[in-house]
């Protein structure tokens, strides 16, 4: 008898990790395809990308054309998958790949070219840059994240600077992630060589003062950082402008302030690209997704879905993005080329300094 | 079973193995080695010559021996509790399975908060995720103890301990070293715990491959996984001469007790070890703020966090996934523990070879293999949902194998002879006298299939998928984004798939449970 209820349990188990079909599509999309819809096109993207359902039936309604979104991991990850499947891509188009990667991408070849109308994006997205192969989908920067509560109580300023996390004031107070592991850590890495004067011995003074180096976003924000919710104990953490409004919106019990603040000094402003993959065999249906990605319905979702800016310059921002995320007045921005250029040694230099 | 039939019975996990470790690691070295079509190697040279190897290579090493010995000390006293038969221990067993399946970012926020970051933080980690591996191989293994042995040894004026290190400890020997192996290789190639509660300068092998795999450096990325593979091969020698004690007692289903003071003794360093993590994790779900609250349960059924799907969905993803993993590891597994029973050199070392690297190479590896080598028809599986299952598969095969043979090799010859004498056929000898014998053991391994399928293998991660994720994956999207509700339901969702693990190795184990009992 209790086997037998075992073995209905276990059964039971099977069925609910069966029946799940309907609800959640994770077999081969293209066999529901062929009949009603005559198109597919697969878009690969990283961890982060959100799209409402909603826009997408509308493009699909409109256009005929249905997007199978494919997920990768994150930025990095998703570049160096576009660049080793060259030769047979797994999607027909790119989305997610940022500045910090983009000229390896365009030194292994991998999109296609074509023509894109950037007319209504964000003037100096495109300048310089190749708009016949890439597009900027949206923007953000990554900049000092702050824990208010922690320097009220403290009774010290908060940071406003660069040059302030060197101050023998703020010792041991600031997270960093690896630059060669993270993105956000190769930003912060890329802006204090362009806006502090001597980016090598600025770090050398930041080891001094203690600053802790993690692997990743994650460990930096929800286990050190003082207001990420792990009960850290470093109020400083390099992470992103758009953290504000975030922490707004998924608080509990809700807030109507964040509770995080932004210095706006040493920003570095990450751009996010979609290309169509070299090799796709639809390259038309792949084109009109790239504008589906530029047009107002996709654009208008992009702040409260990824939390960045939309690189569609008449794009309305929604509230709490007005009032709490920070466009910083002067962000390093740096072309792809010349982080690819610079990226190894960069690298290289940055962990001697720190890290040995 | 006759050679050649068993020989049969072996192509399926080689065919297995070929396609799924062999091919895609073979790939990442030729990509790696001899990108123009000839093999360089001054990559090679560079990497074994260099001092920041040398220091990787010592510091791997030594943390995995420290991580592999601790998790045996804890372990196997458990290992004896819970191989008794007491009201409780089914639940204690899957219990101790739960913390395997956690993210490591949550069980290392848990770590973070009574110890700094380094390699106490991180030996203390693998064992908490490791006793679980002591405890389900070694733990088989003494359940099925003949005990007139050390009944006998008394009789004869053996005090406990001596009977324990005479008669016991030699016939627990294979499990054992097939228990210390498997964690060895976990510890050797972790990942997850090395960068949540590693510090900056603390870098494994398998940390280091994933920093110049993304740097897409595969010259040093092939060499480095070549030291891997170096010392998966030196270690595999170790355990199989410390593992061929031929078992010579009997299976003997019947239940025994234990002293109660003596089961709590045994039992309550593990127990601290894996429970205390779970604590913290329920404590941080049911009391988000210091004071009660259901916002953390909630907030899996709810669809605005920053997961934009149900958290809850995601668990469904998963249990597809570890029923196709469990059941493939299970076939595959099998099939390659009665091939390899009786052989232990020549084609049986190297299927037994090839069905455990997974377990001691580089996860980002044989994930960059799966990319370039599974991009093209006929074997195009990496579009495909199952690839995921498979490479579970792949991971939770060997540990199907480390549970299973022990238990085959300690069946009395003399059971099957007095079976085939009898007039049974060869089928109906394995059916008869060894499924039921290693019915337990195997078990054992299946369930803890289920555990690694369901706490996903990072190899995966590199591969792009379509639909909703699987319960790790929603768990680590939720932590990457700000904002206290994600984190809430990425603790829930860490919760609610611990307790799920829980439930689908007790299924396990009850249904390997022999039904009759068996006697010579």
């Amino acid at each position: 008898m209790r086997r037998l209820i075992l073995v209905l349990l276990a059964l039971a188990l099977v069925a609910a990790a069966c029946g799940n079909d309907d609800a959640t599509p994770n077999g081969d999309g293209t066999t529901t395809s062929g009949a009603r819809r005559a198109v597919t096109v697969d878009l690969l993207a990283h961890a982060s990308f959100v799209v409402p359902q909603a826009a997408l039936d509308e493009f699909t309604a409109t256009t005929g054309i249905a997007v199978n979104v494919l997920t990768g991991d994150d930025a990095g990850t998703v570049t160096n998958q576009v660049i080793l499947d060259r030769e047979h891509p797994q999607a027909d188009v790119v989305f997610g790949i940022d500045n910090t990667y983009l000229g390896k991408a365009l030194a292994a070849d991998v999109f296609a070219v074509d023509e894109h109308d950037v007319t209504a994006l964000a003037p100096d997205l495109v300048a310089g840059l190749d708009t016949e192969r890439v597009v900027p989908v949206d923007y953000g920067d990554v900049c000092l994240n702050y824990d208010i509560a922690w320097f009220a109580a403290e009774g010290l300023e908060p940071p406003d600077a660069l040059s302030d996390l060197v101050d023998p004031a703020y010792e041991g107070l600031t997270v960093v992630e690896d630059p060669s592991t993270s993105s956000p850590g190769l930003a912060f890495l890329l802006a204090t060589t362009r806006a502090t004067g001597d980016w090598e011995a600025y770090w050398e003074r930041l080891r001094d003062n203690d600053v802790l180096v993690v692997s990743g976003w994650e460990e930096a924000y929800t286990v050190e950082f003082s207001g990420g919710g792990g009960g850290g104990a470093r109020p400083i953490v390099v992470s992103y402008a758009s953290s504000p409004p975030a922490d707004v919106i998924y608080s509990d019990p809700p807030r109507d302030a964040p509770a995080i603040g932004v210095v706006d000094d040493g920003c570095f402003r990450q751009v996010e690209y979609a290309g169509i993959l070299a090799g796709t065999d639809d390259p038309d249906a792949a084109a009109r997704v790239i504008e589906f990605l530029l047009s107002e319905p996709f654009q208008t979702e992009v702040p409260l879905g990824m939390f960045v800016f939309p690189a569609r310059v008449d794009t309305p921002l929604p509230d709490v993005f007005e009032r709490f995320a920070l466009h910083a007045s002067a962000p390093v921005t740096i072309d792809a080329a010349t982080i690819d250029a610079e990226r190894d040694d960069l690298l290289e230099r940055w962990t001697e300094i720190v890290l040995s | 079973m006759t050679r050649s039939s068993r020989l049969a019975l072996a192509l399926v996990p080689a065919a297995f193995g070929v396609v799924m470790v062999a091919w895609p690691l073979a790939a990442i070295f030729r990509r790696g080695l001899a990108p123009e079509g000839t093999l360089t190697l001054e990559p090679l040279g560079a990497v074994f010559a260099s001092d920041r190897t040398r220091s990787l290579v010592r510091f791997t090493i030594g943390q995995a021996v420290a991580s592999t010995l601790l998790t045996l000390v804890v372990g196997i006293p458990a290992a004896w509790a819970l191989s008794r038969t007491w009201r409780g221990a089914g639940l204690a067993r899957a219990i101790v399975t739960v913390p395997f399946v956690l993210p490591t970012v949550v069980v290392g926020l848990a770590f973070r908060h009574w110890l700094d970051r380094g390699t106490l933080a991180i030996v203390l980690a693998h064992a908490v995720f490791n006793v679980a591996v002591v405890v389900r191989v070694v733990g088989a293994a003494w359940a099925g103890l003949d005990p007139e042995v050390d009944e006998a040894a008394r009789v004869l004026g053996a005090t406990p301990s001596r009977a324990f290190l005479t008669t016991t400890l030699p016939r627990l020997r294979a499990a054992i070293a097939g228990a210390a192996l498997v964690t060895f290789m976990f510890s050797f190639t972790s990942f997850g715990v090395i960068t949540v509660l590693g510090g900056p300068r603390t870098g494994t092998i398998e940390t280091e491959i994933a920093r110049v795999a993304r740097q897409l450096q595969f010259d040093r990325a092939a060499a480095l996984t070549l030291v891997h593979l170096v010392v998966v091969a030196a270690v595999l020698a170790l355990a199989a001469r410390l593992g061929t004690v031929r078992g010579i007692d009997r299976f003997d289903p019947s239940p025994r007790r234990g002293r109660p003071v003596l089961l709590a003794a045994a039992l309550t360093p593990a127990l601290v070890l894996v429970v205390t993590p779970l604590t913290m994790l329920a404590d941080r779900v049911a009391r988000p703020h210091g004071s009660w609250s259901t916002a953390g349960i909630a907030s899996l059924a709810a669809d605005d966090t920053a997961l934009a799907i149900r958290p809850l969905d995601s668990l469904f993803v998963s249990l597809r996934f570890a029923l196709v993993a469990t059941a493939v590891a299970g076939v595959v597994g099998g099939l390659a523990a009665i091939a390899v029973r009786d052989r232990r050199r020549g084609l049986g070392r190297l299927l037994e070879f090839l069905l455990v690297v997974p377990l001691g190479v580089s996860a980002v590896t044989i994930g960059y293999g799966y990319l370039v080598t599974f991009d093209e028809p006929p074997l195009e599986l990496r579009a495909h949902w199952y690839i995921v299952p498979l490479a579970h598969a792949a991971v939770a095969v060997p540990f199907v194998v480390r549970a299973t043979v022990p238990a085959l090799r300690a069946v009395d010859p003399a059971l099957r002879e007095v079976a085939a004498t009898l007039g049974a056929r060869p089928l109906r000898v394995w059916f008869d006298v060894d499924r039921p014998l290693a019915a337990r053991a195997f078990a054992a391994g299946v369930g803890f299939a289920a555990a690694i399928s369901l706490g996903e293998f990072g190899a995966t991660s590199l591969l792009a998928r379509e639909g909703t994720p699987s319960a790790p994956f929603a768990i680590g999207r939720l932590l990457g984004r700000p904002g206290e509700r994600n984190q809430q339901a990425a603790f829930a969702l860490a919760l609610v798939l611990g307790c799920v693990t829980a439930l689908v190795v007790f299924v396990a184990d009850a249904l390997g449970r022999p039904r009759r009992e068996v006697r010579a």
